[in-house]
């Protein structure tokens, strides 16, 4: 005789009971997480590395960004081709990408069919140690833009398109566009990555910034050329590196 | 034939009254948006690389006074100059009032806090001054709950790295240059310089977290 609970005679057996309530706490834990991040108050689930700065982590993150970053962000991760110049990068920055393609939020195709799969084996644990390690690596301008639309750049980079309503960019990347905290460096990265992005944020993608996607949608190709030529050739400048 | 020439006349008449109007309020709406990229998206303050001061709640006449001092390049601190005197020339005289008066309704809760072991400490300042210093307690002119009103801006919920950049900036003289009435907009000057820079973290510590 099946067993029911006495307040849904139209469950069955305790163990489909026992599926059902899994899977709504799954279902639960899902959605407060996603409604974390969403909220924008995804920190709280982030590794916080001022509060728990590893250490424990035995693997040499010098050994491991060789032999498990190299292949495709180039030696000594300075980028190649499509993917993106890492040293230097952030460490707030890179814990909060991995994070995003592992969730796949971060989901523009390149994105779901290289970096989700890569984050997936990336350990938790090494986060704060291979972010605070890929940031004191030495970075090196890729000087790939177009020089001629540098000046352009330049000017709105730094004091952004008033009348059209675009906010100046080095107000949250910093005046040599060196980046702080979750705001990535974009000082030096490679003009066609920079580009691309722009372009990115507009094609409705997982937005994983509450800000790029407004922005950028006021750019036009001009001035996206503009501003990714100008960055490409930024040397690597200070940044206080969290706030 | 009259009558049907009278309603068309009556309606353009109201579409030239609400086109114009609807134009302005998209405008402002859109303007508003541009501002709250760095001051956040209620206007609540932001920290990019640098810090965006919060502008929700601030008093009408307050904000005012800063569009026009930033406009006639009077507050020129660095960071004015970058961001405040290219974003100013954006925002057409006509559209500064709605603005202000947009900013003044948001009330969002305050962004970020500083050190809260200093609070208690802030809200002594606050609430008594240093009277040591000849510094009057902030709440005579700020208001108990630190509101503001008129010229006198609202402290409550403001970014600490901002209030405690201008505390500490005052003596550098980059504000207080009313032509009109100098004596009146450059009071902080003497209260600024008779506070140590443990005081001023310690208000703009305890600021930070009021509503």
């Amino acid at each position: 005789m099946r067993e029911t609970f006495p307040f849904d005679r139209s469950i069955g057996s305790k163990a489909e009971i026992m599926k059902l309530l899994k899977s709504t706490i799954a279902v639960l834990a899902m959605a407060s997480s996603s409604l974390f991040a969403l909220s924008g108050h995804a920190e709280e689930g982030h590794r916080n590395c001022r509060a728990n700065p590893g250490g424990e982590w035995p693997i040499d993150p010098a050994a491991y960004v060789v032999r498990n970053c190299a292949f495709c962000h180039g030696p000594s991760l300075q980028g190649l081709a499509v993917a993106p110049r890492l040293a230097g990068q952030h460490q707030d920055y890179i814990i909060y990408q991995l994070e995003r393609f592992k969730n796949q939020e971060r989901n523009n195709p390149f994105s779901l069919k290289y970096m989700s799969h890569v984050a997936v084996s990336v350990q938790p644990d090494s986060y704060c140690e291979l972010g605070a390690y890929i940031s004191t690596m030495a970075t090196e301008a890729r000087c790939d833009g177009n020089e001629a639309l540098a000046a352009k750049g330049e000017e709105i980079f730094r004091h952004g398109v008033p009348n059209d309503n675009i906010p100046a960019c080095q107000f949250c990347h910093g005046p040599e566009a060196q980046g702080v905290g979750k705001f990535p460096r974009l000082g030096g990265q490679s003009y066609y990555y920079l580009k691309r992005r722009l372009e990115q944020w507009v094609e409705g993608y997982g937005t994983i910034s509450p800000h790029m996607p407004g922005i950028a949608s006021k750019l036009n190709p001009e001035q996206i050329d503009a501003i990714a030529s100008y960055l490409s050739f930024l040397p690597a400048a200070p940044s206080p590196g969290e706030y | 034939m009259k009558a049907g020439g009278l309603r068309i006349a009556l309606q353009m008449a109201v579409l030239a009254v609400l086109i114009p109007a609807a134009g302005f309020a998209d405008e402002v709406k859109e303007k508003l948006e541009y501002c709250k990229n760095c001051h956040g998206n209620q206007a609540q303050g932001f920290q990019g690389y640098y810090t965006a001061p919060r502008l929700a709640g601030q008093p009408v006449q307050y904000l005012e006074n800063q569009f026009e001092a930033l406009a006639k390049h009077r507050r020129d601190n660095p960071i004015a100059q970058q961001f405040m005197w290219p974003g100013i020339e954006g925002v057409p005289q006509g559209l500064r009032a709605a603005i202000a008066k947009q900013f003044n309704e948001l009330n969002p809760p305050p962004a970020d806090g500083g050190p809260r072991n200093l609070v208690s400490a802030g809200k002594d300042i606050y609430d008594k001054g240093v009277p040591d210093e000849n510094v009057p307690a902030c709440a005579v002119c700020h208001g108990q709950d630190a509101h503001g009103n008129d010229q006198v801006p609202r402290l409550a919920g403001q970014m600490y790295a901002y209030t405690v950049e201008q505390l500490a900036g005052w003596e550098k003289g980059y504000r207080g240059k009313d032509p009109v009435s100098p004596g009146e907009t450059n009071t902080m000057q003497p209260i600024a310089a008779g506070m140590t820079k443990d005081q001023i973290r310690a208000v703009a510590a305890y600021l930070s977290y009021q509503r």
